[in-house]
């Protein structure tokens, strides 16, 4: 059996490896990874964006840039023009012997406060040198937003191979090849894994290398990929049952979408909802699987805890292949 | 081979059988026909002897193994050609064969040599979705008989198939059967059944309505009337007269002896009349 | 009328297809999402742990101050525990932050460590001055360390003093800030509302051609630019019905859905016929939807310019998103700017149009079986 399992994985990678759709499944989790390291950087450096009338106030602006973001437009119209747009930049602008602030009008209230504060401290003439005060880190340089992007792409990435598994279902159905194989000494449970191995194998590569390139060198990867193979799971029964049920990609895909509600939700309510209100989120496979990550990326937490999540995992995934069990095996007759 | 008592069927587990009180035997070495218009029942029978459907009511063995508690390696004796060509379109023609012989535990053949066999020679390394219908038909067949099955089920063997494919198809089939293959063919084409088969079956509505040999079942139900062709005087004439009937056995010798013969056919009735005259219904 | 008619059959086709009630189905539940789970504003306090090593007086002086923001509360007594200990901590609340004070220096150390919210002592100096030690986790930018370290610099009357008389000129008034909850409808209805379309008319097509009704449609005198158009028509209302759906619920009748209808047609007619354009590169979907997903993964980046507003890069105001999110806003806005939302509905109408007629050529020469 394991060898026909083999085969079956063998044959699904090779014919995987020829389709731009299926290729672009495997990397574009590693070409979103770098975009993070890419992007956490200048979000992370997220502090206001304040526009200054150049050439007026030198020392202002060298002042300001080490609070702020700082552009330098050419005139008071254009500092006008420049707050007007789109985007939440302040002005600060002269008013005799003193500055304003200038505002659209929608600007969050936090963004305004900045402002605020960072002129009344430079008319304060309060400077960095003479600081009373002593920073001490803890070394960590993964900011939270980075830690929660690779959260999300590492749940993101399980989806995918449910797809990946659907699409190859759907071939087999396509083609009609089910039938053929149904008359060799190849079992329907061989089958089954053998077509589920790939998305495991695809999760779980994946999955190392996205937590490499965005350097989380030091995460326990035996937890990581733990993790990962138990929320394969669901990924796995929902790609059999979208591969056998639905007659075209289109069909498959769009019952796929659906699960991104429940794993959108899981991570938004661990992220915002507080407390006691994540009860409503015990549910979802999803839920566990991001707060799982979240402590294997953040270094915290045991592997009591751990077990712990992808016990209730792989409980929930038993439970929902229970019930979709009689619908995959008629769609392998 | 093959022993089916008392099968039934039904798609919609009721009362409304698709296959009815089925039973037959298939011997050793045998081309076993079943012949039938659609919808009589013909996949369904197969579909059960091979395993794709669930068997629901009937005892039924092939190659020695009851079909109610099917072991994986049956498959290891078993072959079998789809009428609906059900190859990887994203595959090989040798890449499919390649990977089907890896299914199974038996010593398999050489996939190139299958495929020479079946006129794809030259063609191993185009993928399957470039292939023409009958090509795909005839990887289908070259498939079949990748693990040298002592059981071979045949479904729609030659269709889409140009003549000169369907004979080299049909000579293929005959040269197993010589090595001792056991052969259940499944077709609506009388020629091929009454070409090939030791013993067919008629099907209709789910129910065998006979089975006997071809040659039996041209004796029995074909009229003993010779069809002559000849030109007399400058003109062509046809008669159509009998081989039993004094008269017409004299007068058919004179026709041959006193006029030059264009064409001369003996009318037996071939399956397809046979099967009309049986059943009251045609084989399309 | 062949248009007419073309309209009504693919309306009727998508109508017996299964996708067609997954978009209808998902707006729903993204609608009860939005109105149930998602609240009115997000209540998200930040956590500090603080010391105060300080003589009584000063510490007295300090908690009143923190109380001062939040008249008629008190502090409420907790414990935390970390690393097997468990320390006793008063626990301050005010409007955005939770504030535990604690009695010594090495419970904040260790809270802010295990627990990775900033940690502050306040102390003394060698010249009898208020000095502050942070602990942070060292992912913090430079600015924010920046100004970490020069904000209690002033004293917190004199500053709090200057901040109130800080003037601050906004160029429109009477402006209302958008709850949470409407400040994710936006992006909601953007991604999963107009962009759809690219998907759903690149499937569309590939049906077609699997099915033969291409080759059907090729010999009736009926051009391909009517069969496209009539397609995108299909796909607009599903787009509109879905979009509605979302809004109607959370805003009302409080906007202008006039507005709202017109952008939806105009970025819902751009997505769709990218999608067509993409899929006439192709000959399979699947490798229509390869390029399609990084199209959508690119057309996503918006998005978190959006929900950060400091992170607003030049390029990313390049990307399609990014006027498509600002108009949504501007239209659920209760003192918006109409003539943003018209003028990009008018810029995707006609960016549509020029794509389309670049479709339908590419179109003509491709679409064959």
């Amino acid at each position: 059996m394991l060898k026909r399992i083999w085969f079956i994985f063998i044959r699904d990678i090779r014919i995987n490896l020829r389709e731009f759709m299926t290729i672009y499944m495997l990397v574009i989790p590693l070409i979103l990874a770098v975009g993070i390291n890419f992007l956490t950087p200048s979000i992370n450096d997220t502090s206001v964006n304040l526009a200054l009338v150049e050439g007026e106030n030198r020392e202002q602006v060298r002042y300001f840039d080490d609070f702020a973001h700082i552009e330098l437009m050419a005139g008071k119209q254009e500092v006008e023009q420049r707050v007007g747009a789109r985007d939440d930049v302040i002005g600060v602008l002269s008013s005799g012997d003193s500055y304003y602030i200038l505002t659209q009008g929608n600007e969050p209230q936090s963004v305004v406060e900045y402002a605020k504060l960072l002129n009344v401290l430079y008319e304060s003439d309060v400077q960095l040198e003479d600081a009373r005060s002593e920073i001490v880190e803890f070394g960590r340089t993964v900011p939270p937003v980075k830690k929660m992007l690779v959260n999300i792409l590492l749940l993101l990435i399980t989806m995918l191979a449910g797809m990946l598994i659907s699409i190859n279902i759907l071939e087999e159905k396509v083609d009609q090849t089910v039938a053929a194989i149904n008359v060799t000494p190849t079992s329907r449970r061989a089958f089954i894994m053998g077509k589920g191995f790939t998305g495991i194998v695809v999760a779980i590569v994946s999955s190392i290398a996205v937590i490499f390139i965005t350097g989380f060198y030091s995460v326990n990867l035996g937890q990581a990929a733990l993790v990962v193979l138990s929320v394969t799971m669901i990924s796995l029964i929902i790609g059999f049952l979208q591969g056998l049920n639905s007659d075209d990609f289109m069909e498959a895909a769009g019952s796929v979408k659906l699960l991104f509600l429940p794993m959108a939700g899981s991570i938004a309510g661990y992220e915002f909802v507080k407390g006691n209100w994540q009860i409503f989120f015990y549910w979802s496979p999803f839920y566990w699987a991001y707060r799982a990550n979240d402590m294997i990326l953040s270094q915290s937490g045991t592997w009591l805890q751990l077990v712990l999540y992808v016990g209730i995992i792989a409980v929930i995934c038993a439970i929902i292949y229970a019930l979709l069990a009689p619908r995959i095996a008629k769609g392998l007759q | 081979m093959i022993k089916v008592k008392g099968l039934y069927h039904s798609y919609l587990r009721n009362n409304d059988y698709a296959v009815r009180d089925v039973n037959f035997e298939v011997g050793e070495g045998e081309i076993f026909g079943f012949l039938g218009p659609s919808g009589a029942g013909k996949s369904t029978t197969q579909g059960i002897l091979t395993g794709l459907l669930q068997l629901q009511k009937g005892d039924v063995t092939v190659a020695g193994y009851d079909i109610k508690k099917l072991k994986r390696k049956m498959f290891n004796r078993i072959g079998m050609s789809f009428e609906q060509s059900n190859v990887y379109s994203k595959m090989t023609a040798r890449e499919n064969l390649n990977f089907y012989r890896r299914l199974f535990d038996v010593e398999t053949r050489d996939p190139d040599e299958l495929l020479d066999l079946v006129g794809l020679k030259g063609k191993e390394n185009i993928r399957t979705e470039e292939f023409s219908k009958g090509m795909k038909h005839r990887l289908t067949f070259a498939r079949s008989m990748i693990n040298n099955p002592t059981m071979w089920f045949l479904d729609e063997p030659t269709t889409g198939l140009d003549p000169a494919i369907a004979a080299v198809i049909k000579d293929i089939i005959k040269d197993r059967n010589r090595e001792g293959v056991t052969v259940f063919l499944t077709t609506h084409n009388m020629f091929i059944a009454e070409e090939l088969c030791d013993r067919v079956a008629f099907i209709v509505d789910g129910v065998i309505k006979l089975i006997d040999s071809p040659r039996n079942l041209r004796l029995q139900y074909g009229e003993k009337l010779v069809e002559v062709e000849y030109s007399h005087n400058g003109q062509v004439k046809k008669d159509c007269l009998s081989t039993i009937i004094d008269k017409d056995k004299d007068k058919l010798e004179k026709i041959i002896r006193e006029n030059e013969i264009i064409t001369m056919h003996t009318k037996e009735a071939n399956l397809e009349q046979i099967f009309i005259k049986v059943t009251g219904r045609g084989l399309a | 009328m062949k248009l007419w008619s073309s309209f009504k059959k693919e309306l009727i086709l998508a109508s017996r297809g299964f996708y067609f009630y997954v978009e209808l189905g998902f707006a729903i539940v993204l609608m009860l999402v939005v109105l149930l789970a998602i609240p009115e504003n997000f209540r998200t306090r930040t956590v500090e742990y603080l010391h105060l090593d300080l003589p009584s007086q000063g510490q007295e002086l300090f908690i009143d101050a923190l109380l001062e923001e939040d008249p008629g509360s008190s502090p409420e007594t907790v414990e935390l525990e970390t690393g097997g200990n468990i320390y006793e901590a008063r626990l301050i609340q005010t409007e955005e932050q939770e504030i535990y004070l604690l009695d010594s220096e090495e419970a904040v150390r260790e809270l802010a460590d295990s627990e990775r919210n900033p940690g502050i002592v306040v102390t003394l100096d060698s010249q009898n001055r208020l000095f502050y030690r942070y602990y942070l986790q060292g992912y913090e930018s430079a600015r924010l360390k920046n100004l970490l370290s020069i904000v209690f610099n002033e004293s917190s009357e004199v500053l709090q003093q200057r901040l109130e008389q800080q003037e601050v000129r906004a160029l429109t008034t009477g402006f209302e800030p958008l709850s949470d909850r409407e400040n994710t409808l936006p992006p909601i209805v953007a991604f999963s509302g107009s962009l759809m379309g690219m998907f759903v008319m690149a499937a569309y097509i590939f049906l077609d051609k699997k099915e033969g009704v291409i080759e059907a449609y090729a010999v009736t005198s009926s051009s391909i630019g009517i069969y496209i158009l009539s397609k995108v028509f299909v796909l607009l209302l599903t787009t509109l019905i879905s979009g509605l759906i979302i809004i109607m619920p959370v805003m009302g009748f409080t906007i202008n859905y006039g507005l709202v209808i017109l952008l939806l047609l105009a970025t819902g007619f751009f997505a769709s016929v990218v999608g067509l354009l993409v899929a006439s590169f192709h000959d399979n979907m699947t490798k229509a939807f390869g390029v399609i997903y990084l199209l959508f993964f690119i057309l996503m980046v918006p998005g978190i310019a959006y929900f950060i507003p400091g992170w607003d890069p030049f390029w990313v105001r390049l990307i399609p998103t990014y006027p498509i999110l600002q108009a949504f806003r501007e239209i659920i806005l209760p003192a918006g700017d109409i003539s943003y939302p018209l003028y990009t509905s008018a810029g995707f109408l006609a960016a549509g149009a020029a794509l389309f007629v670049l479709t339908d050529i590419r179109f003509k020469r491709t679409l064959r079986v």
